[in-house]
């Protein structure tokens, strides 16, 4: 394939100590009735420690599935991985996570411990029937040789880091007896009672309230500052994109098209879906006119036409070449890349630096 | 959760009024009251009538006043434990019931625990290697379990010891015991018999309770609190009996509101059928003889125990159950 | 915010929206037609139920033999081999009669198969007469021995009658009354769980309670009262449609329970709340809104309760306190087989036990099929 020679995330010197996270040539399939969906299809990203990845897209454009493959908790089957999931691990060894059967021990090892995840859903990510205390707890129990007493003690300080009073009440509280909010927050304690390396948020405020969002994400912001941790968060959206991130990977039908830094995004977007999301975000700076809307749908998973998948609802292509083959990722600025053939010519007059 | 028990304990007591009103009501369905039936049968079968006798049922059990003094005197008398006469059999329907009722709780009982326990181990099997061969198999078993008629799996089961092993299986106790007073001995004769019942009984209830089980631990697998528990490292097993099993348990709990009421139901065909010492043939027998005060009795009796079976049922479920709790 | 979500179908360009339109225009029964014949094993079930429910209406046709009939020279006989091939040739399909000894000790009856008695069989032969539906007499049945010959493909019961027409007579009453009941149970689930779930309120605090009273007598003890009631002079039709009344009067709970819910559940549905906000009346969102969506999973429920009204009558007949002989039902056919005795001696009397639990597993994969596909957007 093309995108076996394309550069990854990262200028080739700058690969070095501060990656945490390597995603090579990373497939999630799924097989189903209907036939194969490629959720996750053939994806290069590189996390570099103590920064934040934001991943972008559409509903249904796999970056859902992309942050479960990291962790391997999507269920195999119906879905198979292929690929490497290049994890480097907090003693300094490297271990490709996309190899382990889906039960080993070493994934359990890292799950929780190293790479951890807030849900989109705080209420139905918790079981109703247990303590929050009871499942915050869990995870030191499972990983670290605790007494109960003492994974107990742990989980009521963590309880209070994430900003919820009265920790050592709350600890006995059902999640039906927590606000919306409060529940974002108790899984966030939940993510980061074991000091994980790795948090990934999936779509971490889509369920909560404005006002709510701010905070969340916020505390997710001084957290990451205070525990030293890379954040690598799933959204679809921008405003949330801006707020959070310095690393930006947009994602179209299992693909990353674009990315680059923040601002490279925000300033110079190069590939037309992400200019079309752009458009399609509200600012404070253009009100008055239309918001754009994006043509048509995120296409049928099903059928893989030939070319770049965003072609069907892209205005700038043209038949030819975009439909003949997939386009590489190429570099269009300082790890700045777009997957657009109408951006060849554009790369090649600009080298890097 | 004393308050939740204080509540449901207040909510048993309509229930108990409307079923021994139904009770009462069929007691009093046939036509006449029973003593007049009482007397045709005795005069028709050339038996002496004792006419003193019937003055005296007939003021005791106000059968010139109307009907809600029937009711008032019948259920005050019920309450007391005093159940009425059999006309039958001549004899207070309270000793007729003793000893049978107790069978009757106990097949019920051992019933519960082999449909419960083969239930739950066969549903989680089924949940967890969904659609694999031995889902199907127990899947199979399940619906032709759904479908068979109880009295016909009796028949069959007693065919099969018959001819496979060469006991009769009729009964609950051997020829020996069955006059014979409580001793280690007749326990275990007893438990040699049970079983059949037992089997024939669970059955139907087994099959729909693996459906439910197997439908619930689904229904929980999908949920994403499964999910949270793999990310925090959680190994599978305890993924599984930690979370989902837990909570898919609960409805499965509850079932016993309908369970309890089936087995009862079951064992009454099941034991005409096996011919058990147990409430179900005293009861038949009774229907067809029109002994009214002896059906009744059992009716009433039958009914409350599926009542108390699910209060207990449910207090069960409010202490596994947070969210019972503080509704 | 901003979810660059789009919004479907329709406003898309011409080639999505072509792809799309099957979906897009498919009717919620259309969807739930094409989920149905997923489960493939209900889409059987619902051919077996036709086939059955078609031997019902015909059985007059089918029966070789009268079903009270008493055959005094083949009393208890087994089932009858149907042959083709005498003298290793190919003939027309024929059965062999059976010789009788009696054991005088046991009084047992043994039956040989007498290749000197040969019985041809004739389609659309003549037989005893009778009236299809009382509308069209006739003598024509579908299968018959020759002249006065007798056929008896699944033997005959204690009393020489012929079991292929007693099992198709017994369909008619044991399937029917599944239909009738569950009309019934129908018509008071739906009223009464309307009420309950439209009026609400102590009404529907008062329904809930006698409903979950209801539910919580054993059934068994209480019909076997009830029908022990039904007074024994009654004429045959009385006892059966008395029968079924009291098999349905536990049934409806259950579909009160379901439409309750869904009228609940519905009425705040943010659709029919927008139904209302745009000025649609009571009558109108019923029949617009509430009745479509939930139809589908009253059917669903409907065809489940069928089969516990079937197994009901079953016990019941088998019990000697439903319908009652000379009527004919499978419960009724049943009684002939109460105790071990003839299950080793006459094994063939069971065979309506098998006609039974056709019937059941049928509507229970047609029900689960129908609950499956009432939801075709889940």
């Amino acid at each position: 394939m093309t995108e076996k020679s394309a550069p990854t995330a990262l200028s080739r010197a700058e690969i070095s100590a501060d990656v945490l996270l390597e995603l090579k040539d990373l497939h999630t399939h799924f097989h189903t009735d209907d036939g194969l969906v490629r959720a996750v299809n053939g994806v290069d990203l590189t996390l570099r420690r103590g920064r934040t990845l934001g991943v972008v897209g559409e509903s249904g454009c796999g970056k859902t599935i992309l942050s479960r493959t990291v962790m391997r908790i999507v269920p195999e089957p119906p879905a198979s991985i292929s690929g490497h999931i290049f994890w480097h691990r907090q003693n300094g060894e490297i271990v490709d996570l996309a190899t382990y059967p889906v039960k080993a021990r070493q994934l359990r090892e890292v799950r929780g411990k190293e790479i951890s995840m807030i849900f989109q859903e705080p209420m139905s990510s918790f079981s109703p029937i247990h303590t929050i205390g009871n499942q915050i707890a869990e995870a030191l129990l499972v990983h670290e040789r605790v007494s109960k007493k003492e994974a107990q003690e742990r989980t009521i300080e963590m309880i209070g880091m994430v900003g919820i009073s009265q920790p050592d009440k709350r600890f006995h509280a059902y999640p039906f007896e927590l606000s919306g909010g409060m529940r974002q927050r108790a899984m966030i304690a939940m993510a980061l009672v074991c000091r994980p390396t790795l948090l990934i948020a999936d779509e971490p405020t889509t369920a909560l309230d404005v006002t709510v969002e701010a905070a969340i994400l916020k505390l997710i912001k001084s957290l990451q500052a205070q525990l030293g941790m890379t954040v690598m968060i799933i959204t679809h959206d921008l405003g949330v994109i801006a707020k959070m991130a310095d690393d930006v990977a947009v994602m179209y039908l299992g693909k990353v098209v674009e990315q680059g830094p923040v601002e490279a995004i925000f300033d110079a977007p190069q590939h037309p879906y992400t200019r079309a999301l752009l458009k399609s975000m509200p600012r404070l700076s253009n009100t008055g006119s239309r918001l754009e809307a994006i043509r048509g749908n995120v296409a049928d998973p099903y059928t893989v036409l030939p070319g770049c998948a965003f072609f069907p609802r892209c205005g700038e292509g043209e038949q030819d070449r975009c439909t003949a083959a997939m386009p590489p990722l190429v570099e269009v600025g300082d790890d700045h890349l777009v997957r657009c053939v109408m951006r060849e010519g554009v790369a090649h007059g600009r080298g890097s630096g | 959760m004393a308050t939740y028990i204080v509540r449901r304990v207040f909510y048993m007591i309509p229930t108990l009024l409307v079923i021994s009103f139904l009770s009462f009501l069929i007691m009093q369905a046939p036509p006449g009251d029973f003593l007049t039936s009482y007397i045709a049968e005795l005069s028709a079968s050339g038996e002496q009538v004792d006419l003193e006798l019937v003055e005296s049922l007939r003021a005791t059990y106000g059968l010139d006043e109307p009907w809600y003094v029937q009711y008032w005197l019948w259920i005050s008398r019920f309450v007391r434990g005093d159940f009425g006469t059999s006309f039958e059999w001549n004899v207070p329907v309270r000793e007729l019931i003793g000893q049978r009722l107790a069978l009757t709780i106990f097949i019920s009982m051992l019933t519960l625990l082999f449909t419960w326990i083969v239930a739950l181990a066969i549903g989680v099997y089924s949940a967890v290697y969904q659609y694999s061969i031995g889902d199907y198999i127990v899947t199979t078993i399940g619906f032709l379990g759904l479908a068979t008629p109880n009295f016909m799996l009796a028949l069959i089961l007693m065919y099969i010891a018959f001819q496979v092993f060469g006991i009769s299986v009729g009964g609950l106790f051997s020829p020996d015991y069955t006059n014979a007073p409580w001793t280690w001995g007749k326990f275990v004769d007893l438990m040699k018999h049970v079983w059949i019942p037992v089997i024939v009984i669970g059955t139907a209830g087994t099959a729909s309770l693996i459906r439910v089980m197997r439908a619930n631990l689904l229904d929980e697998l999908k949920k994403p609190y499964v999910v949270t528990a793999q990310a925090k490292g959680v190994p599978a097993w305890r993924a599984l009996f930690k979370y989902p099993f837990r909570v898919a348990i609960n409805p499965f709990l509850s079932t016993i509101g309908w369970l309890l009421p089936a087995l009862i139901s079951g064992d009454i065909i099941v034991s005409v059928v096996l011919s058990l010492q147990t409430t179900g043939p005293l009861y038949y027998r009774a229907l067809l003889s029109q002994d009214m005060f002896l059906a009744g009795g059992l009716l009433m009796l039958l009914a409350i125990l599926t009542v108390i079976g699910t209060l207990l049922s449910d207090i069960l479920l409010a202490w596994v159950d947070p969210r019972v709790r503080y509704e | 915010m901003a979810d660059p979500q789009v919004e479907i179908g329709r406003s898309a360009p011409a080639e999505e929206a072509g792809q799309t339109s099957t979906y897009a225009t498919a009717s919620q029964w259309q969807l739930i037609r094409r989920k149905f014949r997923r489960h493939r094993l209900a889409v059987v079930s619902v051919w077996v139920l036709v086939l059955l429910y078609g031997m019902a209406l015909f059985a007059q046709f089918l029966s070789p033999h009268d079903p009270f009939e008493f055959n005094d020279k083949l009393v208890g006989a087994p089932p009858m081999r149907v042959r083709i091939v005498e003298d290793n040739k190919l003939q027309r399909p024929f059965v062999y009669g059976y010789k009788r000894t009696v054991d005088f000790a046991t009084m047992r009856r043994y039956y040989e198969v007498d290749p000197e008695t040969k019985f041809v069989i004739r389609f659309f032969a003549k037989g005893f007469s009778y009236e299809l539906w009382n509308l069209f007499p006739t003598d024509r049945h579908l299968l018959a021995a020759e002249d006065g010959g007798y056929l008896h493909l699944l033997g005959t019961d204690r009393l020489g009658r012929d079991m292929v027409a007693r099992i198709l007579y017994g369909a008619r009453a044991s399937l029917s009354i599944g239909l009738v009941g569950v009309l019934i149970s129908f018509v008071l689930g739906l009223v009464i769980g309307g009420i309950s779930g439209l009026v609400g309120g102590v009404v529907d605090d008062v329904i809930q309670r006698l409903i979950e009273i209801i539910r919580s007598f054993p059934t068994i003890p209480l019909w076997m009262a009830l029908a022990a009631i039904v007074p024994k002079e009654w004429p045959q039709l009385w006892v059966y449609f008395g029968i079924t009344i009291i098999v349905s009067l536990i049934g409806w709970t259950s579909l009160a329970r379901v439409v309750r819910g869904k009228f609940l559940s519905l009425r705040d549905d943010d659709y029919v709340v927008a139904a209302r906000l745009s000025g649609g009346g009571n009558a109108w969102i019923i029949r617009k809104h509430l009745l479509p969506a939930f139809a589908s999973h009253v059917i669903a429920s409907l065809t489940l309760a069928i089969p516990a009204m079937i197994l009901a009558e079953t016990a019941l007949s088998f019990l000697g306190l439903g319908l009652r002989q000379p009527f004919i039902s499978w419960g009724v056919l049943l009684q002939e087989a109460q105790n071990v005795r003839s299950v080793a001696l006459m094994p063939w009397v069971f065979t309506p036990v098998l006609f039974i639990i056709v019937t059941v597993l049928a509507f229970n994969f047609v029900g689960d099929g129908m609950r499956d596909a009432a939801d075709p957007y889940a």
